[in-house]
């Protein structure tokens, strides 16, 4: 008896089955089963994975965009240079703009892990455009004080020549003219080559590249000393030619006043 | 007895050479102070290297240029800043 029910039972639950799951479906849907462990690993990693990405490369096209305004305004680069240098900081920043939209849009951990690996070998190559384009600005300005510089020598060799000095002054005027003359020549054999060089410098061998940048970096850093010291120099000889004051017009200076008598210190009471 | 005649056209004779060897000599002592000063001021000219009017630095000269410099140069230093800054950048976090 029991087995017959057990027979017949088994016989129709195939059948009832997809009319339960029909019936299931014009139902509102039941709270889903919570979701096992393994499941929720993969979404916390995937997300983690969107989240820090998406954070690395809104930093980099941060400083790509930086670089790249600061190119757009430079004010000795030839249009050619600045067009050359702002396509391959835009072809940079377009790669990773496509990298970040695949990314916040996978749905798969493995296929997330292969677009952050994409995302880290990309890294030497945004780096060094960094670089290049950072020594490129920096040269850029350093040009533009160059050029002050050069204004700023010859006003001083012309007002040194016209100016009534006594005879130390002549030496020490002289001496600082000399100075300021020899700084610019120096300034410029520092920083003379670094734009082309640094141009045409090959982003095969990461560790050289950068070892050249770094070598740029420190003759502008020269440059910078030669500018300090050349700043030094026109102060000294605006003093020397005219007693000019280099600052805004110093303040009336307050008149001298007779100090009065002291008073009689009045006795402290204990 | 003396020729008076001849000896008074002797002595206007000399009268008038005198004249001239004083006033030849003043010439001469004015021709020699003109070119002494004359030397003085050019070896003064090529010491000091001095024109008789000075052209100080004017207040435009200083007020245009320096501060253009000094703007020059605090922008060539953020700029070198940037550049260590670029040099020096580091990778994020990529971990899961």
């Amino acid at each position: 008896m029991i087995r017959r029910r057990f027979l017949a039972l088994a016989t129709l639950l195939p059948l009832a089955f997809p009319a339960g799951l029909l019936a299931a479906a014009a139902l509102p849907s039941p709270t889903p089963a919570p979701p096992s462990v393994a499941s929720i690993n993969v979404f916390t990693h995937l997300n983690n994975l969107k989240i820090n990405g998406a954070a690395e490369m809104d930093r980099r096209r941060g400083n790509l965009q930086d670089a790249l305004d600061k190119i757009n305004v430079s004010s000795t680069l030839s249009s050619d240079l600045k067009t050359k240098v702002t396509k391959r900081l835009k072809t940079e920043l377009d790669t990773l703009v496509a990298l970040e939209t695949k990314l916040g849009g996978e749905t798969d951990l493995p296929t997330g892990r292969k677009d952050v690996q994409q995302l880290i070998n990309e890294y030497p190559t945004y780096s060094l455009l960094l670089v290049q384009a950072r020594v490129i600005v920096a040269t850029d300005r350093e040009e533009v004080t160059g050029n002050q510089l050069v204004i700023m020598t010859a006003l001083m060799q012309s007002k040194v020549n016209a100016a009534t000095l006594k005879k130390d002054e002549v030496g020490a005027a002289t001496i600082a003219i000399n100075d300021l003359k020899a700084k610019v020549k120096d300034y410029k054999a520092k920083t003379g080559t670094i734009i082309p060089t640094v141009l045409a410098l090959s982003f095969t061998n990461y560790t050289t590249a950068y070892q050249a940048m770094l070598v740029d970096r420190n003759n502008l850093y020269a440059a910078r000393a030669d500018f300090k010291a050349a700043n030094t120099d026109i102060t000294q000889l605006i003093v020397l030619v005219n007693e000019l004051k280099l600052a805004t017009p110093s303040p009336t200076p307050i008149p001298s006043v007779t100090p009065k008598p002291s008073a009689t210190p009045v006795p402290v009471k204990k | 007895m003396p020729d008076m005649h001849a000896m008074a056209e002797a002595m206007q004779h000399d009268h008038k050479t005198l004249e001239q060897v004083v006033l030849g000599s003043l010439v001469a002592v004015f021709i020699l102070l003109a070119v002494l000063l004359f030397v003085a001021n050019r070896n003064q000219r090529h010491v000091y290297g001095t024109i008789p009017t000075p052209t100080p630095i004017s207040a435009a000269d200083v007020n245009g240029m320096l501060p253009a410099l000094r703007t020059a140069l605090s922008e060539a230093d953020a700029n070198l800043t940037g550049l260590d800054n670029a040099l020096n950048d580091q990778q994020g976090s990529l971990s899961e």
